[in-house]
């Protein structure tokens, strides 16, 4: 028996019904409506209490309340529907990942995930089951947002095995896809199967199932039949470490640390320790050991290191290859930071307080970018009938400045400053002060004085090593009591000292020349020796001569190792300051020369002669980059006649292009060339006039590769498990090329509907009759029991 | 860390406690080594007196060489031992940063060329260094000084020097002026772009540091004695220190030493 056969209602013709209610506007009406009715019969109830007995009571409002409860029913306009059908076969979608990490291989057998999927889609169960009474598509996907793709195979073909190709895994295109899919026709289940190794929106919510439900149902990517999940690859997946992120500041300053945090995930390793270091090049920079969680997961280190030079630089974070690993390539990750210069630490040691310290000091001093730490031997190493109390002298730090902080400056000066071992120097020291140039590219300035050069005892020392000129010879000099010269003499800008940047006291050169020539004179100078290797006079002396015959410098400039040195051996530069004055002038000349020298010495990026830029930072391989190289002369006028080249190079040295730009005039030029492989490369320019170069350059970009496929490559049970508890599925797995499991399936038969007739169960007299017959009951209850 | 200390002991003034003092130092400077000699005379620190037309623009004849000498022993400053004169028109003033302008009556009204090249020497780098040979802060010497500093910086007063200034401790650490005679509690200056060009004693240093050829001091100190004279020169020394290294002493590094020892 059933419901139309209790109504009475004939059913020949038809096979099945369905019961409706066509009147329900919304649920809110309904309830509202609900209420209405609940509360007029408590109402009514009310007005009855202690007018008349119990029994009396609950008859009145059983009439009312059955009254109204028709009135509701009848509102609420119930039929049914008869149905004409004949049963059809209801679609199974089977969607299978074919994203590059099925081709992971578990470490059990060495089998990859996508050859387990086939394996088990080769087996009868449950799928021969299945596919009796459905319709089952096998459906193969693979793709991240809109580069997502579906395919469709049969299951033969599929358990032959199949080709993993595309880009990322992107569960919520795969879902987005099977949930339309669903809708299309009578679809009884839905099962999903991949490594659930998501790169899309699903892997960043899967922590907080409330958030992934609400996603899911926001985006309608749940389908409409169950969900069950097929976890491939698992427990005894081969080992692997990976870096999956670094996390570092886009911008770091010089001679600060930079810190990086960088996020491991371990997976088969055990509670090891690892190894983690960053270097730049092969220079290693920072290191520590990572202890990775026994169970596996994810780790996080710390590491720091300290820029020592201005520039957009490419670093490396590695960890080591370990046994059994296959996918060596996420054991590194590449990051780039520009580090600048908040301002310039200037280390200014004086070997007696003189005009000439005075007037640098003050120009150090004045400058907003000069961060200056200054010491001074105020007296003699004699002693003095003071107490220490009555002075404001303070011991020499020199192991403080020369050994623990010597690496926090940008720039060391030396001036007047004898080297004696009772102001507590040590060799050491002075070797420190040369590593700090030649290695850790710092700047160093030897100024003149009687306590300077070879008479302040620096030939043969590590400083020598650095200095722009010899001190062999003037050692000998200084012997033979010629060592300092007392003359007074006009330095003369040399023909590479016209071109310096350092001499630069104006833009236009020939007004720079000028300035120059109206400089006054100097009183003495240090005898000094030829030029070092690479060295260049700035400026020389009139009439004196080095030892091979060459005009003496006076002013010399040399690049050592990575750093920077300058000569200066005179100690009355003071006057270029302070003598233009007095002749109407000013003392601008001396601030520039100084401006320029620390520019200079500190290599501010803006004093480079070539300038390599690309069109953008990022590119896909096989992109083509738009270099563009500006150079500038030394004089830093822009030149268009020279032979400029550019050449791409890999973080691990192999060069991807190798062009030479053509002139556009004005000092640029351009050239274009095709990004290849993944991460950053290193667009390197020189350029060359007359055969000589005019300097190098070099831009870093990166190329992103197709896919971060294989930066997350340990299956997500979680979140698969979750997919199917949210899609009302089962959550399976394959273990051994078999299913564990039969996925879970609508138990109603598919039908289609031939024909329907609609019976309305409220449009009728018998309703009516039975309102009034209720209400008139009531009234005339009420009449007899002598209410109103 | 090395420390620079070699012998302490104090300093007695008098007649025999100086020249005992003189042999002392005289006898230790020479028995260490010492560096060769600078570039020459131009490079020497110079106690330039300026030399004017009218009044006495020298009183105390020696006392500059006297400060020199002192100069010269106690730090590592190298100083020319005879004093250099030089009017505000010499063509080689800026080859003086530092000045000495002393008298005992009222100031010449120098032309106004003079006041700006005195200008442009001071505010490029160097300092006066007026001393009043009256210790009349009313004095003529005085009025005039005001003048002079008024024609030369109309905008920045002339202004006691607050006892923390720099000039207090570039190598002494001073609590007090001094001079021949305190006619004053403080040095008055004139400041610019954080650095004081002028400064003005109304104490008379000079008269503090003058000694006669024969080698014994020509004033008397009041009223503090030799114990004030050894301040005046200190004093003195601070002022030729503060010329050449300016600020050195506020700087970071110095400021836990000085404020335990000025404990």
């Amino acid at each position: 028996m059933n419901l139309p056969n209790l109504l009475g209602i004939d059913t020949h013709g038809y096979d099945r019904w369905v019961f409706r209610l066509d009147g329900a506007a919304g649920e809110w009406l309904f309830i509202l409506l609900a209420l209405l009715l609940a509360a007029s019969a408590g109402i009514s109830f009310w007005h009855l209490r202690g007018r008349q007995r119990l029994v009396r009571r609950v008859v009145l409002l059983g009439l009312r309340w059955a009254l109204l409860a028709l009135l509701l029913v009848l509102f609420l306009e119930p039929e049914l529907e008869l149905l004409k059908t004949v049963p059809i076969r209801s679609q199974v979608l089977v969607a299978i990942d074919r994203t590059p990490s099925m081709t992971i291989p578990d470490a059990a057998d060495g089998e990859e995930r996508r050859k387990a999927v086939a394996s088990a889609l080769g087996e009868k169960s449950p799928w021969e089951e299945i596919e009796k009474d459905h319709d089952v598509r096998y459906l193969l996907f693979t793709g991240k947002g809109a580069d997502y793709e579906r395919a469709e195979s049969a299951r033969p073909a599929v358990s032959q095995g199949y080709e993993a190709e595309g880009s990322e895994t992107d569960l919520s295109a795969a879902l987005a896809d099977l949930s339309k899919l669903s809708r299309e026709r009578a679809t009884a289940g839905v099962v999903l199967v991949t490594d659930g190794a998501d790169l899309g929106a699903l892997s960043e919510l899967h922590g907080d199932p409330g958030q992934l439900a609400s996603f899911l149902k926001r985006n309608d990517l749940l389908p409409a039949a169950p969900l069950s999940t097929v976890r491939v690859g698992g427990e005894n997946a081969f080992p692997d470490l990976a870096i999956r992120r670094v996390i570092a500041d886009e911008y770091g300053f010089i001679r600060n640390q930079v810190d990086v945090k960088v996020e491991l995930s371990a997976r088969g390793i055990g509670g090891k320790s690892v190894p983690i270091t960053i270097r730049q090049g092969s220079e290693v920079l920072a290191s520590a050991r990572v202890e990775l969680p026994a169970s596996g997961g994810t780790v996080e280190a710390k590491l720091g290191f300290s820029p020592t030079r201005v520039g957009e630089f490419v670093y490396t974070v590695e960890v080591p290859v370990l046994t059994g690993e296959r996918l060596p390539g996420n054991n590194r990750k590449d990051f780039k930071i520009k580090i600048i210069r908040d301002k310039v630490r200037v280390l200014h040691v004086v070997g007696r307080p003189s005009w000439d310290e005075q007037f640098l000091r003050r120009t150090l001093k004045q400058d907003p970018n000069i961060d200056l730490v200054s010491f001074m031997i105020l007296r003699e190493l004699v002693p003095i009938p003071f107490t220490e109390d009555e002075l404001s002298l303070i011991p020499f730090p020199t192991d403080e400045i020369f050994n623990k902080k010597l690496h926090t400056f940008d720039l060391v000066i030396f001036q007047n400053f004898q080297y004696v071992p009772a102001y507590g120097i040590l060799p050491i020291h002075l070797s420190n002060i040369r590593d700090f140039v030649v290695r850790d590219g710092g700047g160093f300035v030897m100024l003149g004085g009687e306590q300077s050069f070879s008479a302040g005892n620096y030939t043969g020392t590590p400083i020598e090593d650095i200095l722009p000129v010899s001190l062999r010879y003037a050692g000998s000099l200084l012997e033979a009591g010629k060592g300092i010269s007392y003359e007074r003499f006009a330095p003369k800008p040399s023909a590479a000292g016209r071109l310096h940047p350092l001499m630069r006291l104006h833009l236009d050169p020939q007004r720079s020349s000028e300035i120059w020539a109206s400089l006054p004179p100097l009183d003495g100078m240090n005898r000094v020796g030829d030029l070092s290797a690479g060295a260049v006079a700035l400026l020389t002396h009139p009439s004196l001569r080095t030892p091979t015959g060459q005009p003496a410098p006076v002013v010399s400039a040399a690049s050592v190792g990575k750093g920077r040195s300058l000569a200066i051996a005179a100690d009355t530069t003071w006057y270029w300051s302070y003598f233009p004055v007095d002749a109407g002038g000013t003392n601008e000349a001396y601030l520039s020369f100084w401006r320029e020298a620390i520019r200079w010495l500190t290599k501010d990026p803006a004093l480079k002669q070539l300038n390599v830029t690309t069109d953008r930072s990022r590119y896909r391989p096989g992109e083509e980059m738009h270099v563009e190289v500006g150079v500038l002369s030394p004089e830093y006028s822009p030149v268009s006649d020279a032979d400029v080249k550019v050449q791409a190079k890999s973080m691990s040295g192999e060069v991807v292009c190798q062009e030479k730009a053509r002139s556009l005039g004005e000092g640029r030029y351009e050239t274009r060339c095709k990004a290849s492989g993944a991460g950053y490369l290193e667009i390197q320019a020189e350029a060359f006039r007359g055969g000589i170069s005019l300097g190098t350059d070099s831009a870093y970009v990166e190329v992103v590769a197709e896919s971060r496929e294989f930066e997350r490559t340990e299956p997500d049970g979680e979140l698969l498990s979750l997919l199917a508890d949210l899609g009302n599925g089962v959550s399976l797995s394959i273990t051994d090329g078999k299913l564990s499991g039969s996925p879970k399936l609508k138990d109603e038969q598919a039908y289609k509907v031939l024909g329907s007739h609609e019976v309305s169960l409220w449009d009728t007299p018998i309703a009516l009759v039975l309102a009034l017959v209720l209400a008139i009951l009531e009234w005339w209850l009420r009449r007899r029991w002598g209410l109103a | 860390m090395a420390k620079a200390k070699i012998l302490t002991g104090t300093f007695r003034g008098g007649r025999w406690g100086s020249a005992l003092g003189a042999l002392t130092a005289f006898f230790l400077i020479f028995a260490f080594p010492r560096p060769a000699a600078p570039f020459g005379e131009k490079t020497l620190f110079h106690f330039a007196q300026v030399r004017y037309d009218g009044g006495t623009w020298n009183p105390n004849p020696t006392a500059g060489a006297e400060l020199m000498a002192f100069v010269g022993r106690y730090t590592s400053i190298r100083v020319a031992p005879v004093r250099k004169d030089v009017r505000l028109s010499d063509p080689d003033l800026f080859q003086y940063p530092f000045l000495y302008l002393t008298g005992c009556g009222a100031l010449p009204s120098f032309s106004e060329t003079e006041i700006q090249r005195l200008r442009q020497h001071l505010v490029f780098g160097g300092l006066l260094l007026a001393d009043d040979c009256l210790t009349d802060p009313e004095g003529p010497f005085a009025k005039s000084v005001r003048q002079l500093s008024e024609r030369l910086f109309p905008n920045q007063p002339l202004e006691p020097l607050p006892s923390n200034h720099t000039v207090f401790q570039t190598y002494f650490l001073l609590k007090s002026v001094s001079g021949r005679k305190i006619a004053s509690r403080s040095l008055d200056g004139v400041t610019v772009d954080g650095r004081t060009v002028f400064v003005f004693s109304s104490n008379d240093l000079g008269g503090a540091w003058a000694r006669s050829y024969g080698g014994s001091f020509v004033h008397a100190c009041e009223p503090g004695g030799e114990a004030q004279r050894q301040m005046a020169y200190r004093l003195g020394l601070n002022l030729v220190m503060y010329a050449l290294t300016v600020d050195y002493k506020k700087d970071q590094v110095h400021i836990p030493f000085i404020m335990k020892r000025r404990r």
